[in-house]
């Protein structure tokens, strides 16, 4: 850190005068450099630090709400000593129970694989590896995070209101959310809910509009749109879909909002609460169904297409073999893109919509396996017969690949609207997106971490730890989910408290049991990854300025980290970024972008 | 702000127009969500009255028109450099945005007279029609405030342009500044007008 801050300030003499970019050149305070700093480095690494916070408290929610699934009958006097407010007589309240789940829905989905898996990656590799000083609008980029880092604050006050904090699920269905009669949690927790949701809505625009402006107006001499690395085209259609959908949520939460407290009836109608009769009238709960689920569909695209996006890289790099079918790969996520807007109402199969249009649904919905699909074959391809390295980036991208590979499978059952009649709200759905968008995505965020941890911090993380957090997590995810699966199919639901009382669900104690036991070793697993990263932060093995012999610009740039990113003028680009393994007779197996394209390669060039 | 942040700053204004028409679509967005939820409410049935929009809201839309007209001589002036007429120009736009506001007001006003108010309304039209133009209110005074901003900023150049004729480097990059605010500015005014005009022809063509 402090070797990092010396040479910025050598060189911000250099780079004053070059380009437009050359930016602040006076000494930086600790406030002015990690606090509210406009660079985008240090902004992608706020948003990493808050997200491993946030993903550390929604992991431990999952946690509490396995104990009481897999020990219904026991009690945990240790527990309630620390969350005094949750328990009661040793086990945990029913009302406890909803808002935790509720509240690790909006925090994985929301908090840490959209706002952190985009905002750090997005911050760290879209100025690097487009060529470019900074955002097109730094301060923004700022704004940004400080307010998502609002939006935190407010949600998480949310889990100390004496009315206890919101508990209609991730998804809010009014009227549950709607009137704070239905329960406690619909009360204050769900006005500060939405009060940070509002924020984090902005904070996503921000960000979003800076990125797809940036990768479109702020590409270096040479990097035109086909030479982009992966990593840049997933987190370019990531941000598109972002700045489409989300506007629709703040049109739905607003009339949510009205609905709580001005007395329209936008979704409500003809309640009954404890035998009084409410005013509310003419309104319907299937349009915020619609509303939302707009939203909600591909907001599950948001959160896996930046890992989709890394993992081609990472893949590519670490087989040192050109990525099979780019283009292909850039297609489908257009595809991929495009398809996430009309196939929302597949959440709706069984909300007493037209039968007619789920049969519509049902196709697009199915259309989805086949960008997926490809994207699958190119990575076993770019695969096949390469010279892999086991590295940690590496295991977890693989592992990433077969997680999407089994979550995926599941998503045909499910999209098929007859099959969903069984299977709807049962523990299947939750098998199916925990593992294809949850935990898949979280291996593309630690493959990430892994492989740009020396661009962000200038040091190598510990491979032998790493492979120990990958087998740990990896079986842990499969031994978590897959049986899951089964309970699914045996029509145990989702979201009940406890079984004991069902006599069918009640036989599937020890499966339950043994799933939570997977989930404690697996969070508690998840603690070797950040005694690795903050470890090696400062006392890891010094990084080299390429150590994965990567061909992207980003590895061009000093590896300590300078404002403006590069010294003088801005590299130029000349070719693709993945050329690996090209020539055997070249001691080195790959090239850089910025290597011009040499006399004897423009003999037999092919596009790039 | 140092010079060298203004100098990136004026000199991305190409990157900066990009991404204003990208939020002039993610606000179209928001607005095709409440339209939608109107269409799919009211193809819906049941107590779904129309009613008549009051003539007020007529006055309303060509107050905005109007003051979209001043707003782009204020930008044609701004580009030629006369600090006079832009600030004049930024002043009647404020003005009449103001006016706008309190034009939907009335008709609000005279709405809820004629029984057509928010809360407990038992015909769904009602509330819809409050809410979407009341949140296209919100935006519009969310761009007024960046009016003024630019009206004082305008005024405060043209004050130090009548003192001294040649302007140092940070005063020409802030008519740099000036000139990129103007145009972001005209662009979401103009994009308020012609989303207003859009929602006045959707919520009168729906409600008849």
């Amino acid at each position: 850190m402090q070797t990092s801050a010396v040479v910025e300030s050598n060189v911000g003499e250099h780079t004053h005068g070059h380009g437009n970019g050359g930016g602040h050149h006076h000494t930086e305070t600790f406030i002015s450099k990690y606090i509210f700093s406009t660079d985008h480095k240090t902004i992608g690494k706020q948003f990493l630090t808050l997200g491993m916070l946030w993903a550390i408290i929604g992991g431990g929610m999952s946690v509490l709400f396995r104990i009481q699934l897999g020990w219904p009958d026991e009690t945990f006097p240790i527990l309630e000593r620390v969350f005094s407010s949750w328990f009661t007589d040793g086990k945990l309240n029913p009302e406890a129970y909803y808002s935790l789940v509720t509240m690790h829905g909006t925090i994985m989905v929301f908090f840490v694989l959209t706002a952190s898996l985009s905002g750090t990656f997005a911050n760290v590799l879209i100025p690097l590896q487009i060529g470019a000083r900074d955002m097109a609008s730094p301060l923004m980029n700022a704004l940004s995070f400080w307010i998502f880092a609002l939006a935190s604050v407010v949600m998480f006050s949310s889990l100390f209101l004496p009315t206890g904090a919101p508990s209609a699920g991730w998804t809010i269905y009014p009227p549950l959310s709607a009137l704070p009669q239905t329960s406690p949690g619909s009360g204050d927790g769900m006005t500060v809910w939405l009060i940070a949701m509002v924020l984090f809505v902005v904070s996503t625009l921000l960000g979003g509009l800076n990125y797809v402006s940036t990768i479109l107006n702020l590409r270096t001499k040479g990097m035109s749109m086909f030479k982009l690395p992966l990593t840049v085209w997933a987190l370019f259609f990531t941000a598109i879909i972002g700045i489409l959908s989300f506007p629709v949520l703040v049109a739905c939460v607003v009339l949510l909002i009205f609905d709580r407290g001005l007395g329209t009836s936008f979704y409500l109608s003809n309640i009954v609460i404890g035998g009084k009769a409410l005013p509310f009238a003419g309104g319907s709960p299937i349009l915020f169904q619609h509303l939302f689920w707009f939203l909600g569909h591909p907001e599950v695209y948001i959160v896996i297409l930046p890992a989709m996006g890394m993992v081609s890289e990472i893949l590519a790099i670490h087989s040192r073999k050109p990525i099979f079918g780019y283009k292909a790969m850039i297609f489908s996520l257009l595809g991929i893109t495009v398809l996430s807007f009309i196939v929302w109402a597949h959440h709706m199969f069984l909300s007493g919509m037209n039968p007619f249009l789920g049969s519509m649904f049902t196709l697009f919905t199915l259309l989805i396996a086949i960008p997926s699909s490809i994207k699958v074959f190119n990575w076993l391809t770019t695969l096949w017969r390469g010279n892999i390295r086991m590295t940690s980036p590496s295991i977890f991208a693989i592992g990433f690949v077969s997680l999407f590979i089994s979550g995926g499978l599941t998503g045909i059952w499910l999209g098929n609207s007859t099959v969903d009649i069984q299977l709807h709200d049962t523990y299947f759905v939750v098998a199916h997106f925990h593992i294809v968008m949850g935990v898949a995505a979280f291996f593309g965020m630690f493959a990430g971490v892994y492989h740009w941890f020396p661009r962000m911090f200038g040091r190598m993380m510990n491979e032998t730890l790493g492979y120990i957090h990958f087998t740990i997590t990896f079986i842990g995810a499969y031994l978590i989910f897959w049986p899951m699966h089964f309970l699914g199919m045996a029509g145990v639901p989702r979201r009940y408290y406890s079984f004991n009382e069902i006599e069918a669900f009640s036989q599937y104690a020890d499966l339950n049991k043994l799933i939570s036991v997977a989930v404690i070793v697996t969070f508690l697993a998840q603690f070797i990854f950040l005694i690795n990263f903050v470890w090696s932060m400062f006392k890891g093995k010094k990084a080299t300025q390429n150590p994965w012999n990567a061909t992207t610009l980003e590895w061009t740039s000093p590896i300590e980290g300078v404002h403006g990113n590069w010294e003088g003028d801005l590299p130029e680009v000349h070719r693709w970024a993945y050329d690996y393994s090209r020539y055997a007779d070249k001691e080195e197996d790959f090239i850089m972008q910025t290597t011009p394209i040499s006399e004897e390669e423009k003999k037999n060039y092919n596009q790039h | 702000m140092s010079t060298e942040a203004l100098k990136y700053k004026v000199n991305s204004q190409g990157a900066h127009r990009f991404t204003m028409y990208l939020f002039i679509v993610t606000t179209s967005m928001t607005f095709a969500g409440f339209t939608s939820a109107f269409i799919v409410q009211k193809g819906k049935g049941g107590a779904w009255t129309s009613f008549p929009i009051p003539f007020v809201f007529l006055i309303s839309t060509l107050l905005i028109i109007a003051s979209s007209i001043f707003l782009h001589f204020a930008h044609k002036a701004n580009q030629v450099g006369n600090l006079r007429k832009t600030t004049f120009g930024l002043l009647i736009t404020v003005i009449l945005g103001c006016l706008f506001c309190v034009s939907q007001i009335i008709g609000w006003t005279q709405l809820n007279d004629a029984g057509v108010y928010l809360s407990f309304n038992p015909n769904p039209a009602g509330p819809y029609f409050l809410v979407i133009t009341f949140m296209h209110a919100i935006h519009v005074i969310a761009a007024i405030v960046f009016l003024i901003i630019a009206f004082f900023h305008a005024s405060y150049l043209l004050k130090k342009s009548d003192s001294s004729t040649i302007l140092n480097e940070i005063e020409s990059n802030q008519s740099g500044m000036l000139r990129v605010r103007t145009d972001l500015l005209s662009l979401f005014w103009h994009y308020m007008g012609i989303l207003w005009i859009y929602l006045y022809i959707f919520l009168t063509f729906n409600l008849k």
